[in-house]
C-alpha cells in the first residue's frame, strides 16, 4: 500500500481530538514529577541515613525503562486494591520516572548557588527558614526554570507511552485509526508531525525563557 | 511459575536486548560527535540544516519515529529489519540527544585555548580536533555513559515492535499465565540490575571530574 | 608530518555509515511471495501469541489451530520451516501489508473491510463472541444489548478485532467501549474493575479462563452475540494474504481442500477443544462473507 495524503489529512482531525489530554497530561506530569523530586531532594539534605535511601530509590527508578514502570503501575497495583484510571497512572508513571532526574536538578540548582550565599546568609543572622525563602529560592528557581522547561517537553514526547495502557492521547487514538483501517503509515506520520511542531516550538519557547532569565541575572 | 523461572524466562530475550543496544550506540555515538561537532563548528544555512537534522531525531517521541520506521517505511518501498529499526530510531534519538551534550562541552572551553592554538599556526581543524575535542572528550564521558544507560532503557520499547527482548518476553509469559506481579516484579529487576552497576560507573566518574565543584552547601 | 585529525577519521566514518545504513535496508523483492517461500522452504507467520489461535508453546515453536494448520497444508510442498512473528492482534493486518511477514495464521476473521485491504483464504472455522465478566455477572449480562440498555456498563474489546466491531454493529455505544491493544490488558481489565465484560471469540474465552490464576471472573453464560438476518453471526476465520499473493492464496486453498477431506482438519480442530459446532458449512464462501 503506498502513502495517502489525502487519507492522511482526512484523519488529522481524530488525532488532534486527543491534543487537550496530551498537554494535559504533559502539565500533570510536571508538577507531579517537581513536587516528588523537591521531597526527594529535600529528605536527601535533611538526614543522611534517609539521602542514602533516597538515593537508592532515584536510582532504581532512573535505572529501570519508563514503559515498565507504566506496566507495573498499570497491572501491579489493582492486585492489591488499587485500580486507578489508565490516565492516572499514566500520570503517575511519568511523575515517579522524572522526579528522579528533578530531584538531580533541584540539587544542581542548589549546588549551582555559590557556597558563599550559604555562609553569608548565615553571617547576617537569617533564621534558616528565611534562608531558605529569601536567598536560597529565588536564585535556585532561575536555576532551574530552563531545565523544567526542557522536562515539560520530555514529559510531552512521553504521552505516546500511554498509548500502551490505552489512554486516549494523540499516540494513542493515531494507532486506533491505524488498526481499524489497516493503514498505519498515514496516522504515524501525522501525529509524528503533530508533536515535531509542538516539541519544537515549546523547546524555543523555553529557550527564549532562558536567555531572558540570564539577562535578568546579570547585574 | 516461581519468580527464578520467570527471571529466566525474561532473559532469554536479553540477546536481543543486548543486539539492539549495541546496534543503537553504534548509530548514537557517531551522530553525537558527528553532529555535535558540526553544529558546533558550522554557521548560517549549513548550522541550519545540521540543526533541522538534530532536532528531527531528538525532539520527535522515539515511539513516533520507531512506529515510523515500521510501519510507514514500506509505504514508500524502503523495508527494514526489526533490528534495524529498533536500533536506529533508539540510536538516532539518543545520538540526537548526546550532540547537544557534545556542543555544550565544546563550547564550555575556553576560547583562549582556540586563541592560542591559532596564534600557534595551527589550522582551525587541527584546533579542533587536537585541542578542543581532547579536552571536551573528558567532560563528554559522562554523557556517553548515560546514553548506553538510556539506550538499554529504550530497548524496552522495539517489543512494540515484536523484537524479543526482556520486556517482550515478559509479556508473553503474561500471555501464558496470570501474573503480573511476579511477572513485572522481575522485569524491573532484569532491568535494574544491567543498569545499576552502569549507573554506579557513571557517578565515579562524574565525581571524579567535578572534584573542583565542592563545598558546603548543607542547610 | 601529518596530523591524523580526528575530523578527519569522523569524516571518513560518515560516508561508510552511510552505505552501511543503505545496506542494510533490502530493497523490495520483485520475487513474489510464493517464490521466495519456494526458495527458502520456509515461511513466516504472523501470531498474537493467544492460545488456541497462533501461540509460542514450550519449545518456542508456533503452535495453535492455524499455525498447525498452515504447517500441514504446506509440509508436503517442501516448507520445512515455519517461522512467526508476535504481533498485537491490532497490529496483525498493518504488519502483514508492511511485509514483516507472509501470512497470518493466528485467528482473523473473515470481514469485508479486512477483504480490501488484504486477501483471505477459504474458513476454516465459524466461531461466536464470549463475554468474561465479573464472578456472578453482577449486571446481569447475556447479551450485547444488555450492554447497551445499561449506560454504566463499561465493555472492553481488542483494538481491530471483530468482537469488537461486532459488539459496536449490535448496539453497544462506542461511549461504553473501551479498547485494548492486546488480550493481557483486557482480561486484566476486567479482574481489576476497570471494565465490567470483555468480549472475545469463545474459543479464546475458554482457553483464558482455564488459566488457574486468573480468579474473580466468570464466563457470561448464556449469551447471544450479534444477531444477523434472525441467525446468530458467526466469525470465520482464515488466513490472511497479502492483495498481491493471489498464488499463494490460491495454492493454500487448494491444499486446504485435501486436509478438510482427509480428516486432517477435524483432527486438528479437536487438538484444540473445537468441536462440530465450529466447523464451517460448506456453503459459506469467502467470497459470500466478504461482501456482506
Amino acid at each position: 500500500m503506498t502513502f495517502d495524503l489525502e487519507f492522511a489529512l482526512s484523519i488529522v482531525p481524530t488525532i488532534l481530538s486527543g491534543l487537550g489530554t496530551t498537554l494535559w497530561i504533559a502539565v500533570a506530569a510536571c508538577l507531579g514529577s517537581a513536587i516528588l523530586g523537591f521531597i526527594w531532594e529535600a529528605l536527601r539534605r535533611s538526614n543522611r541515613g534517609l539521602g542514602y535511601a533516597m538515593r537508592f530509590v532515584i536510582d532504581f527508578i532512573r535505572a529501570t525503562p519508563l514503559l515498565v514502570q507504566l506496566y507495573f503501575l498499570y497491572f501491579v497495583l489493582p492486585h492489591y486494591g488499587l485500580t486507578l484510571p489508565a490516565i492516572v497512572v499514566g500520570v503517575l508513571g511519568l511523575s515517579v520516572y522524572y522526579s528522579g532526574y528533578l530531584a538531580e536538578v533541584f540539587k544542581a540548582g542548589i549546588d549551582g548557588i555559590p557556597t558563599g550565599q550559604f555562609e553569608a546568609a548565615k553571617a547576617v543572622g537569617l533564621t534558616r527558614l528565611d534562608a531558605v525563602l529569601f536567598v536560597i529560592l529565588p536564585q535556585m528557581l532561575r536555576n532551574i526554570a530552563a531545565p523544567m522547561g526542557n522536562y515539560f517537553v520530555s514529559a510531552l514526547k512521553a504521552t505516546p507511552y500511554l498509548a500502551v495502557i490505552s489512554v486516549p492521547e494523540m499516540f494513542g487514538l493515531a494507532m486506533e485509526v491505524g488498526s481499524d483501517t489497516f493503514r498505519y503509515a498515514e496516522p504515524v506520520i501525522a501525529v509524528g508531525i503533530i508533536f515535531l511542531v509542538l516539541a519544537v516550538s515549546i523547546a524555543q519557547l523555553v529557550r527564549l525563557l532562558e536567555a531572558r532569565l540570564m539577562a535578568s541575572a546579570q547585574r | 511459575m516461581d519468580f527464578t523461572s520467570i527471571l529466566g524466562g525474561i532473559f532469554e530475550g536479553l540477546r536481543v536486548t543486548g543486539i539492539v543496544t549495541l546496534y543503537g550506540m553504534l548509530y548514537a555515538v557517531p551522530f553525537a560527535l558527528v553532529f555535535g561537532v558540526l553544529q558546533y563548528f558550522t554557521r548560517g544555512t549549513v548550522q541550519w540544516m545540521v540543526t533541522a537534522v538534530i532536532e528531527f531525531w531528538r525532539s520527535s517521541p522515539v515511539l513516533v519515529l520507531l512506529f515510523l520506521l515500521y510501519y510507514a517505511l514500506p509505504s514508500f518501498g524502503v523495508n527494514l529489519s526489526s533490528v534495524t529499526v529498533g536500533s536506529m530510531a533508539l540510536g538516532l534519538n539518543i545520538g540526537g540527544y548526546g550532540s547537544q551534550s557534545v556542543r555544550a562541552a565544546l563550547q564550555a572551553l575556553d576560547r583562549g585555548q582556540v586563541e592560542a592554538g591559532k596564534a600557534l599556526g595551527l589550522t582551525r581543524l587541527d584546533v579542533l580536533s587536537l585541542i578542543e575535542l581532547p579536552q571536551a572528550f573528558v567532560a563528554m564521558t559522562p554523557t556517553f555513559i548515560n546514553q548506553f544507560i538510556q539506550l538499554v532503557k529504550g530497548t524496552a520499547l522495539v517489543s512494540l515492535i515484536s523484537l524479543t527482548d526482556m520486556t517482550f518476553r515478559a509479556k508473553e509469559i503474561a500471555q501464558l499465565e496470570y501474573n503480573p506481579v511476579g511477572i513485572y516484579t522481575a522485569l524491573l529487576f532484569a532491568y535494574f540490575i544491567i543498569c545499576y552497576p552502569a549507573t554506579i560507573i557513571g557517578r565515579r566518574i562524574e565525581n571524579w571530574l567535578s572534584a573542583g565543584q565542592r563545598g558546603n552547601r548543607d542547610f | 608530518m601529518q596530523h591524523i585529525s580526528k575530523f578527519g577519521i569522523l569524516r571518513g566514518l560518515l560516508p561508510g555509515l552511510v552505505m552501511a545504513l543503505a545496506g542494510l535496508a533490502h530493497t523490495p523483492a520483485m520475487a513474489t511471495t510464493a517464490d521466495v517461500i519456494k526458495e527458502k522452504g520456509k515461511l513466516t507467520i504472523g501470531i498474537h501469541n493467544r492460545s488456541p489461535w497462533g501461540f509460542r508453546d514450550a519449545d518456542g515453536q508456533a503452535a495453535g489451530f492455524h499455525p498447525d494448520l498452515v504447517r500441514a497444508a504446506f509440509a508436503p510442498l517442501g516448507v520445512k520451516d515455519i517461522e512467526f512473528v508476535i504481533s498485537d492482534f491490532g497490529a496483525l493486518m498493518p504488519g502483514l501489508i508492511a511485509n514483516r511477514f507472509d501470512m497470518i495464521a493466528s485467528g482473523i476473521a473473515i470481514t469485508p473491510a479486512r477483504c480490501k485491504a488484504v486477501i483471505f483464504s477459504e474458513p476454516d472455522l465459524a466461531v461466536g463472541d464470549s463475554l468474561i465478566v465479573a464472578q456472578g455477572n453482577p449486571y446481569n449480562i447475556h447479551s450485547y444489548a444488555d450492554v447497551a440498555a445499561n449506560s454504566k456498563i463499561r465493555l472492553g474489546g481488542g483494538r481491530g478485532t471483530l468482537n469488537t466491531k461486532n459488539a459496536i454493529d449490535a448496539g453497544v455505544p462506542e461511549s461504553q467501549m473501551v479498547l485494548f491493544q492486546d488480550t493481557e490488558s483486557l482480561i486484566s481489565a476486567v479482574i481489576a474493575g476497570r471494565v465490567d465484560a470483555a468480549t472475545l471469540s469463545a474459543p479464546s474465552v475458554i482457553s483464558a479462563l482455564q488459566d488457574r490464576n486468573i480468579k474473580g471472573v466468570e464466563r457470561a453464560v448464556p449469551f447471544r452475540g450479534l444477531v444477523r438476518n434472525g441467525n446468530p453471526a458467526a466469525m470465520y476465520t482464515a488466513i490472511a494474504f497479502r492483495a498481491a499473493d493471489v498464488g499463494l492464496r490460491d495454492t493454500y486453498n487448494a491444499q486446504l481442500i485435501k486436509l478438510k477431506g482427509d480428516g486432517t482438519v477435524k483432527k486438528i480442530m479437536e487438538k484444540y477443544g473445537f468441536t462440530d459446532e465450529e466447523e464451517v458449512p460448506s456453503s459459506v464462501t469467502t467470497e459470500q462473507v466478504c461482501s456482506e
